[in-house]
């Protein structure tokens, strides 16, 4: 079936259809004949002797058939292989037909010269066929009747089956009129005729050719044409020399046309319209050769109208369906960029929007702590003015109403060129205190506008102020006069006539789509200067580990290091930048690409880049994108976007750190070992009761050295990266984070979420991206198995085992639980990565990494119970 | 009895220091930094050296870089809060003393200058 969606079949079928209709109907006759006569025209080879004489009288001759007997017997003698005589006159004709049955007379032709429909007459020999008129030309004979007798006399001297396919015989003049040999009558009576012009030659006798009409033919024959029994002796020579033409076969002319259309259609898809305009010319010039080619040496008729006709069809056919084609696309993707762009911010742009003196209300207001404000604009053409927008106040607060600039107090505030400090008032109702100032806004000396506005006494404008604000209005006329040239240039782009002329005036879906390609590109420029300023160097990769942008940061700081980001896979960034081996690079990367975690890492490398940070962020698609168009993107992730944050918050904070624990913890711990060395001498020299009391002070002070040295130690590891990927977390902070993500969900089940956190919050060592990932799929866990309005218990405790300090969450529900052995082991139909609980026991791996662990336990009936357990010597 | 010089940039530790040492029988100098413990080296004899690790001006690494480079080969105890550092041993540093020091740390310290002080006497 055909559809819309297949518009090639359709309009292929149809130009098919019609043209062959037009073939059928003989509509292409005409100018395949034309074609015809300028080709036979180009005559490729030399002339060929002909096989018929025309002897005629070329003035009305009264011919004796009793002398003429004689004549022909003369022809026979010379040679004559065949003597026809052709006349139109019926008295000629009847004495002829007497003459032919007198005794001694040589056989000749005397074709019947009437109707062979309408008569009576015997027309054994055939009759004079007259020539049929093919627009404009007479160039068929008719065809010999199937089985039947000849019908035209030329067929009574040929053998049957030369005579032409159905249609009759197209007739072929390529040598033109003075191919024919030619005598006169008088040259025969006066017997002036050489025997090698008559001998092996049929004698074609036309005792009365003033009698037969004139025909036209095509090529070299004169142009008010030739006499009928010229015409009828050079068709006689056709049929001998079997010169006669035919017609291309009907199924070739089918084939030829369906290949010939199907190519264009297909081809000129391809091609842009200059190269098809090339192509449409080339083959019409092929055309036109093949049909010459064909006319003089396959004797054949090309329906070369018919293929010139269907390659420029197609051509058109083409060009106007790829049109079409490029304007619905065109359509959809306008369409498309409307309503994607409407979804995101998008302010009215100040050229474009019909109000922007509200614009310049509010970017006074943001810069200015003015009391009152009016703007007032130049009516176009005038030197009167309109108030046109105000701030903390009405438009009709304006004292003076005279609104013409070519008078005080406007002509001594343009005379000022800057803010005019008002003697009288010019806003009503003001308070005593306040003072008004009149700003023209000009530009190049033209007034656009004016702005009044007033202050309290008491914040009186200063020199400066009110050079600024003198500045500021300058800035404001600026935009103003640009605003007015953007849309006068806009009006006389979008008049009528102006893209008529332009030839652009049916374009509309081409500026719909300028116009928003011109937004988007507003926008993509923004987003990368906004990108190029983050603090941090940035850096995105697709999913395949390419490069796809960079900012100006990251740019710099790949010279600084020396390091060929673009060069290199997210998988080399890992390895080369965080010190990772390539398998530890490549379980970060499917955590990213997986489990869609943001992870912070410490850069490695150069050594100098101390303190710098590594975010590692999977681009996700935002909820409102084209479903369809996410559907083509595996693991539902744009790319990755690894953040170098060098110079960073984090940078300057390292380096208060060490400046503090510089200045500060040496200091004290040097005091306080001054402190404890003072003591321990002072008790050496003391009896033993005070010396027992300062011995007690002073492992109290030694105790608290410790703890500062510690303190000292970890932070040191921590600024010499000791701990790659780990960092002292608060667990309290990351639990209720966690449970706040998954709120709703709680509170939509009415369960109670019971805290049991020790006063001070707890520290342990841990990656911060990780472990809200890891507590996510712990309450998950907890939610999907807790009954409804059942308690959900977390319980944080400090404690030491084997000399090492730990923080240990433990998290209970109250659900239906599982079997313990089940635990150990994980259904086979759940995918990796699918279920919270299969996650967890990946996370166990990650645990032990971090020197912890992650154990789960279960029963049923009672529910779960899952137990973080992490290093804390912070 | 042995000569000891201490540096430390830590005026309160070094007086502390210099009392309790000569209690035990002990003379005492004294240097702020490394680069004045290195000039009174060179004005006075001393038998060992307490030194701490940080300290403006010269720090503890640099000056026993120095002082094996002018050729003393005077025993050396670092007293300081950092870590023990391994490499210290090889330039000579007979022990590394951590802050704050305990009574043990001080019954060692003046075992081990006792111990260099005696085929000195």
């Amino acid at each position: 079936m055909l559809s819309k969606s297949q518009p090639f079949l359709i309009v292929l079928l149809c130009l098919f259809a019609g043209l062959l209709a037009l073939q059928l109907t003989g509509g292409l006759r005409l100018p395949d004949i034309v074609l015809q006569d300028l080709q036979s025209r180009l005559q490729p080879y030399s002339l060929k002797e002909s096989k018929v004489v025309l002897i005629e009288a070329r003035v009305s001759h009264n011919v004796d058939p009793a002398k003429f007997g004689q004549q022909l017997q003369r022809l026979s003698a010379l040679g004559a292989s065949n003597i026809v005589v052709l006349t139109r006159n019926r008295s000629y004709w009847d004495r002829f037909r007497a003459l032919s049955t007198s005794p001694n007379m040589p056989p000749f032709v005397l074709p019947t010269p009437f109707d062979p429909v309408n008569t009576t007459e015997p027309a054994a020999q055939g009759v004079i066929c007259p020539p049929s008129l093919t627009a404009g030309f007479h160039l068929q004979l008719p065809r010999r009747p199937a089985g039947g007798d000849a019908l035209c006399f030329q067929h009574a001297l040929v053998p049957e089956g030369t005579e032409g396919a159905a249609g009759g015989l197209w007739l072929n003049f390529p040598q033109g009129d003075s191919y024919l040999p030619t005598l006169s009558i008088s040259q025969l009576e006066q017997g002036l005729i050489p025997r090698t012009e008559v001998t092996g030659k049929t004698v074609v006798l036309a005792p009365d050719a003033t009698a037969f009409g004139s025909v036209a033919l095509p090529g070299h024959f004169p142009s008010e044409g030739i006499r009928e029994a010229r015409w009828q002796a050079l068709a006689l020579d056709n049929l001998l020399q079997q010169d006669g033409l035919s017609q291309w076969p009907a199924w070739l002319t089918v084939v030829i046309l369906g290949l010939l259309l199907v190519a264009l259609l297909m081809g000129l898809q391809w091609l842009s319209l200059i190269p098809s305009l090339f192509l449409l010319l080339l083959l019409g010039s092929l055309t036109l050769l093949a049909g010459w080619f064909s006319l003089h040496y396959l004797q054949s008729l090309m329906p070369q109208s018919l293929l010139l006709l269907a390659s420029l069809l197609g051509f058109l056919a083409a060009v106007q369906l790829r049109r079409q084609r490029e304007e619905d696309s065109l359509v959809s993707v306008t369409d498309a960029l409307h309503q994607t762009l409407n979804t995101r911010l998008n302010p009215p742009d100040f050229y474009g929007t019909d109000q922007p003196w509200q614009q310049i209300i509010v970017f006074v207001n943001q810069q200015f702590r003015l009391a009152r404000s009016i703007f007032l604009e130049r009516i176009p053409g005038d030197h009167r003015l309109k108030a046109i927008a105000s701030l903390n106040c009405q438009i009709t607060d304006i004292h003076e109403m005279r609104r013409d600039y070519e008078r005080t107090p406007y002509s001594s505030a343009i005379a000022a060129d800057g803010p005019l400090l008002l003697e009288q008032h010019y806003l009503q109702q003001g308070d005593e205190d306040e003072q008004q100032y009149l700003v023209p806004l000009m530009l190049g000396g033209e007034v656009l506008g004016f702005w009044a506005f007033s202050v309290s006494r008491e914040s009186a404008l200063s020199a400066s102020s009110l050079d600024t604000l003198r500045q500021f209005a300058s800035e404001i006329s600026e935009l103003l006069y640009h605003r007015r040239e953007w849309q006068r240039s806009v009006q006389r782009d979008s008049g009528v006539l102006s893209r008529m002329l332009r030839f652009e005036a049916g374009l509309t879906p081409h500026r719909q789509l300028s116009q928003l390609v011109a937004l988007i590109i507003k926008r993509h420029r923004s987003s990368l200067e906004v990108f190029n300023e983050l603090s941090a160097a940035a850096l995105v990769y697709d999913l395949f580990g390419q490069v796809v942008q960079t900012n100006l940061r990251l740019e710099a700081l790949a010279k600084d290091w020396d390091m060929p980001f673009y060069q290199m896979t997210a998988l080399d960034v890992l390895t080369r930048v965080c010190g990772m081996d390539q398998s530890q690079a490549r379980d970060t990367m499917q955590r990213v690409t997986l489990r869609k975690e943001r992870l912070t890492l410490l850069a490695r490398y150069p050594e100098r880049a101390e303190g710098s940070l590594v975010e590692i962020k999977p681009l996700l698609f935002s909820q409102n994108t084209d479903p369809s168009e996410e559907a083509q993107i595996p693991f539902s992730i744009q790319g990755i976007l690894f953040e170098f944050q060098v110079n960073s918050r984090y940078g300057q904070l390292q380096d208060l750190t060490r400046d503090l624990f510089d200045a500060s913890h040496y200091q004290i711990r040097n005091h306080l070992e001054s402190a404890s060395l003072a003591q321990a001498l002072a008790a050496e020299q003391l009896p033993d009761e005070p010396k027992a009391l300062l011995a007690q002070s002073e492992e109290q002070l030694q105790s608290a050295l410790s703890k500062l040295n510690q303190v000292g130690d970890n932070l040191v590891k921590m600024l010499s990266h000791d701990n790659s990927q780990l960092f002292p977390l608060n667990i309290l902070t990351a639990l209720k984070q966690a449970q706040a993500r998954l709120s709703s969900q709680v509170q939509a089940r009415g369960i109670t979420l019971d805290n049991r956190f020790p006063p001070l919050a707890p520290l342990a060592w841990g990656s911060p991206g990780l472990l809200a990932v890891i507590l996510d799929d712990i309450l998950a866990v907890l939610l999907q198995d807790a009954g409804s309005r059942t308690r959900l218990v977390f319980q944080v405790q400090q404690l030491e085992e084997n000399g090492e300090r730990l923080v240990r969450l433990t998290c209970t529900n109250q659900g239906y639980g599982v079997p313990q052995e089940n635990l150990l082991d994980p259904a086979p139909s759940r995918s990796l990565m699918s279920d919270p609980l299969d996650r967890l026991r990946q996370h166990q791996a990650v645990l032990e990494d971090w020197q912890g662990k992650l154990w789960i336990e279960s029963e049923l009936g009672r529910g779960f119970c899952i137990t973080l357990q992490m290093r804390s010597d912070v | 009895m042995a000569t000891v010089l201490v540096i430390d940039d830590e005026p309160t530790l070094v007086q502390l220091l210099t009392l309790w040492l000569e209690m035990h029988g002990h003379q005492v100098l004294t240097a702020a930094h490394g680069e004045a413990g290195l000039q009174t080296l060179e004005q006075a004899g001393v038998d060992i050296i307490l030194v701490d690790m940080m300290m403006p001006h010269m720090d503890g690494i640099t000056f026993i870089r120095h002082l094996r480079e002018k050729g003393y080969d005077q025993r050396v105890i670092v007293l300081s809060a950092l870590p023990g550092n391994p490499d210290l041993e090889e330039a000579g540093v007979i022990a590394q003393i951590r802050k704050p020091l305990s009574a043990r740390d001080r019954n060692e310290l003046l075992r081990l200058i006792s111990a260099w002080a005696v085929p000195h006497a």
